[in-house]
């Protein structure tokens, strides 16, 4: 079976005359880790799909096939090989839905007029300026932090801009103030009297998480991180 | 009021002038500013009452027209409605007072050169007695295709999607497949049946279809075909003429037809085309084993 490599340089050498941003660009772009997604924002997500199908069409074969799921405002364009995802195109025509921080609709299209074209290892593309860049990873830290706290990583990228003097951090600020905010949250909690059902209620908690933490990073990275919180 | 860049217009052969229908067929088919989109047949019950629901939308009030349109009580009870695509209306508002209204100059011009050529002629004079009717605007087209029972009125023509090239009447889908299938195991709907509004359907390999029999054996077998359910069972712009043409050039989703997939459908194990017979059939009978579709999956 011959090695199925997507030519990426190419397929955005066909979209340079398009108005998109390519979000979160990944540092080994345009090679890619085999099951990644490339996160693009685009005015005209079925133009950009279209460019895109057009050029993958001469990749499909009997073990290559490409799959299309519409959602209205997000399509999928999966390159699919013995039925696993090879690389999907992740299109958005409009911001995602967040749940903890309301973000004004314009910031979709102030992230795509605001995009700034970049050479990376000999393609030339289309990604957000630094302030949105930086916007846009404090909104993926808020959103994930509860479930991943490895998103943690947005956080210190953006320290290590305003320390370093990369960023205005006054523009930065005032941009991410402009346009996020955080939901309001009322503070319904009643506190029960008992002191033995407090401590059964922290401990169903507490075996709740575990369960999640289980069930998303398997039993022994669980136990490590159980014996690291009793050592502190 | 606005004036349209492109608008749908319709053409409607009255039953006097179907025996030209295939000659009208061909001058919208050359002529540069529209494009067919639809041909429907249709059985008139009351020609009277049929007359009047057509004109119901015109400029002019009915008492007006009604001597205007007596002799189409005495046409055959079967009209044939062409829905184009005018892509240079050049629209301009006409006459003046309560007849004042909005009409493509292109359309306009083009509807008298038609009754020019097949209107009856009495003394060497085009007499009044109009083969065709064409739309004013395109709220008469809109009237038109609620009339035919299309409820989206002109939004029936539009397609759903930009990412492949869906014809107007595949909709409500969002999840495909772009992948590779053996030729053998594509199928297609044909026609059988006496007439254009009496037949059944059946589903048969490709090299079973008239289409492509018409490459392999005679187009003749297939233009019977044509001239047999067009604007019946068949409402698309079916052609030999250009089915020939675009075989003699055709080289499979080569540019810029690159997202002109053939559509199917997968359905007990046999995929069904949806859209594109003419594309299988000629990439099958270029010798090609293998063909890449787009698969509707829901």
């Amino acid at each position: 079976m011959s090695n199925i490599k997507v030519n990426l340089i190419e397929i955005f050498g066909k979209l340079e005359d398009r108005q998109y941003c390519i979000i979160k660009l990944p540092m080994e772009f345009p090679e890619y880790k085999i099951g990644s997604d490339l996160d693009i924002f685009c005015y005209d997500i079925e133009d950009i799909s279209r460019v895109i199908l057009g050029y993958l069409q001469n990749n499909i074969s009997n073990h290559l096939n490409i799959k299309l799921l519409n959602m209205g405002k997000q399509i999928y364009i999966d390159i699919m090989k013995n039925d696993k995802i090879h690389f999907r195109f992740d299109l958005y025509g409009a911001l995602p839905i967040y749940e903890n921080v309301l973000i004004k609709e314009a910031l979709f299209s102030s992230v795509i007029e605001n995009s700034k074209l970049i050479e990376q290892n000999n393609c030339i593309i289309k990604v957000p300026s630094q302030i949105d860049e930086n916007i846009l990873r404090y909104i993926e830290y808020q959103e994930w932090y509860g479930q991943r706290p490895d998103k943690i990583k947005h956080i210190e990228y953006i320290e290590n801009k305003i320390e370093n003097s990369e960023i205005d951090a006054t523009k930065l600020f005032d941009k991410l103030h402009y346009y996020t905010e955080l939901p309001k949250t009322e503070d319904n909690r009643q506190i029960v009297n008992s002191s033995l059902v407090r401590y059964l209620e922290y401990l169903f908690n507490f075996v709740k998480k575990v369960l999640e933490v289980a069930r998303e990073k398997g039993v022994i990275e669980t136990i490590k991180l159980i014996i690291k919180k009793l050592k502190k | 009021m606005g004036l349209a860049k492109n608008r749908i217009d319709c053409i409607l052969i009255w039953g006097h002038g179907l025996k030209y229908f295939n000659n009208i067929l061909n001058d919208i088919r050359v002529n540069r500013d529209f494009e067919i989109v639809k041909i429907q047949k249709h059985k008139i019950k009351s020609m009277k009452a049929f007359v009047k629901e057509i004109y119901s939308y015109d400029y002019a009030p009915f008492w007006h027209l009604r001597a205007k349109t007596k002799y189409l009580l005495k046409t055959p009870q079967e009209v044939c409605f062409i829905f184009i695509k005018n892509f240079n209306p050049d629209e301009d508002f006409l006459d003046e007072g309560s007849f004042r209204h909005k009409e493509s100059l292109t359309l306009k011009a083009f509807k008298e050169k038609l009754r020019d050529k097949y209107n009856p002629y009495e003394h060497e004079k085009r007499t009044h007695n109009h083969v065709v009717h064409a739309t004013d605007s395109q709220e008469q087209t809109e009237h038109m295709l609620h009339y035919l029972g299309y409820k989206e009125g002109v939004n029936f023509f539009e397609c759903e999607n930009g990412f492949v090239d869906l014809p107007y009447y595949i909709k409500g889908h969002n999840n495909f497949e772009l992948k590779v299938i053996q030729v053998d195991k594509l199928f297609c709907n044909i026609i059988e049946g006496k007439d254009w509004d009496n037949f059944s359907s059946k589903i048969v390999p490709i090299k079973e279809s008239p289409q492509y029999k018409g490459l392999s054996e005679d187009m003749s077998l297939y233009e019977e075909y044509i001239n047999k359910y067009l604007g019946g069972a068949l409402q698309a712009d079916y052609n030999i003429g250009r089915y020939k043409k675009v075989y003699e050039e055709f080289t499979y989703l080569q540019d810029p037809y690159q997202n002109s997939f053939v559509v199917v459908k997968k359905i007990k194990n046999k995929y069904i085309i949806l859209d594109g017979l003419h594309r299988a059939c000629s990439h099958v009978h270029q010798g090609n084993r293998g063909i890449k579709v787009c698969q509707i999956l829901k």
